[in-house]
């Protein structure tokens, strides 16, 4: 039987369940009586999570003009939906740290993946977004079928980034000529397990190919422009070798003014350090 | 512009959540203007708008590098909080010499050989990726070899 994303993610066993904190942040958030306090209870017996949204909280992602010290604080400031995006986040890189991978380790993979989110944020903050947390999750979480790719099936994922980089080919392209599908639509099929809201499977399935997405094409050509942008500059490691193509038609729907351009690969690159530091550091420590 | 579905929940009204972004210099997502408290202001510092008093009377306008006599007014006058305008951080001194550049060139050109010729994002990610590889060399102990990255951290 030939594999499907779906087949590919049926076989992975207690990952193809959402972290545990995600499920029961959604129970929480969904009982009308809940207060802040509720919500900060659930994610403050997880105390790794606790700490690195406390440090991502008083990063230079949010300019709080005073320190935020207790969780139940740091939701009532960010926001209940926001919290929980940035809790999603943070719970799927410590889920998925031991991928093993020949070509690429999780520390570079996860520094892509956050340089993405990252980008995604800060490119939705300049379209004033209502929850802006939603877009750096669906950076975070746009290559994440490729980890499923190497857990189910690492030597041909390593052929294919021999062979991308011996042919100067994009990944995506090779997994779609060796599995008939690629690392976006096995994302897909994972987050609609996970029983994620539609727009981060979308954002996933078409991050290469932006200009397809029907029913969010903005978030994902902001997602698709943050990946390029991570790749180009080597900010972790997405497996690549060859950095995808962008899609000018797609940057345009964003509506950057050009003359933005290098300050925002300033800011990009300045809060990704952040993220670094908050999140993935924090968790080597935890 | 499309925006992400949310459920109920996320709106403020139905828990009881105060929206940030309603809240002056409290979750300000406007990133390239960020607020700063006045006693962190420095003279040459240009204003991204205006202030004005409590009866909307104009006290400093935008876009003039504020002068130490204006930021001493502004505590005065009880004013907390001014939006900035973000300034390119000063790069450090660096002797970056021609031959580190075109070697950086050399190096970062294959990441971008599917990328649309004379696009404005690529012209400027190309130039960071070659100032951040020729950086990061720069500081490297000359004693090691070179490796293939570039970026920071």
């Amino acid at each position: 039987m030939k594999a499907s994303p779906h087949s590919i993610v049926d076989g992975l066993g207690s990952l193809a369940s959402p972290p545990a904190i995600h499920r029961e942040l959604m129970q929480v958030i969904g009982r009308p009586t809940s207060s802040a306090s509720d919500i900060a209870d659930v994610i403050g017996r997880d105390p790794g999570l606790s700490a690195s949204l406390l440090r991502l909280v008083n990063s230079s992602f949010f300019a709080f003009s005073r320190r935020i010290d207790d969780l139940g604080t740091a939701v009532m400031a960010v926001g209940v939906s926001q919290i929980r995006d940035l809790a999603l986040a943070t719970s799927v890189i410590s889920l998925f740290q031991d991928v093993p991978a020949e070509e690429v380790s999780m520390e570079d993979f996860w520094k892509h993946s956050l340089a993405t989110a990252v980008g995604s944020r800060v490119l939705a903050s300049l379209r004033q977004e209502f929850n802006v947390e939603s877009l750096f999750l669906a950076g975070l979480l746009h290559d994440l079928g490729r980890l499923v790719l190497f857990l189910r099936a690492g030597r041909m994922m390593n052929r294919a980034i021999r062979e991308a980089r011996n042919r100067g080919t994009a990944l995506h392209e090779v997994e779609s000529e060796i599995f008939g599908f690629h690392h976006g639509d096995v994302g897909q099929a994972l987050m609609e397990r996970w029983n994620l809201e539609e727009l981060f499977a979308e954002v996933a399935a078409f991050h290469h190919a932006p200009l397809q997405s029907e029913r969010f094409p903005v978030e994902t050509a902001t997602v698709h422009s943050a990946d390029v942008i991570a790749n180009l500059l080597r900010w972790g490691h997405s497996g690549a070798p060859v950095a995808p193509a962008l899609s000018p038609r797609a940057w345009k729907l964003l509506g950057v003014d050009d003359n933005q351009i290098p300050a925002l690969l300033n800011v990009i690159g300045r809060q990704w350090e952040d993220a670094v530091e908050g999140i993935m550091l924090g968790q080597k420590a935890a | 512009m499309a925006q992400v579905p949310r459920e109920p929940v996320d709106t403020p009204e139905t828990v009881g959540f105060f929206d940030p972004t309603s809240c002056p210099g409290f979750g300000k997502e406007d990133l390239l203007m960020p607020s700063i408290p006045v006693d962190a202001l420095e003279p040459g510092t240009v204003l991204a708008a205006p202030v004005h008093d409590a009866d909307g009377r104009l006290l400093i306008p935008e876009g003039r590098p504020l002068t130490e006599r204006q930021i001493g007014r502004l505590s005065a006058w009880g004013i907390e909080t001014v939006e900035v305008v973000l300034e390119e951080e000063p790069e450090e001194e660096m002797e970056l010499s021609p031959e580190l550049l075109a070697q950086a060139e050399e190096i970062v050109a294959p990441r971008f050989a599917l990328q649309p010729v004379d696009h404005r994002l690529v012209r400027e990610t190309r130039a960071l990726a070659v100032l951040q590889w020729a950086t990061a060399e720069s500081r490297r102990p000359s004693s090691s070899p070179p490796g293939p990255g570039g970026g920071v951290p």
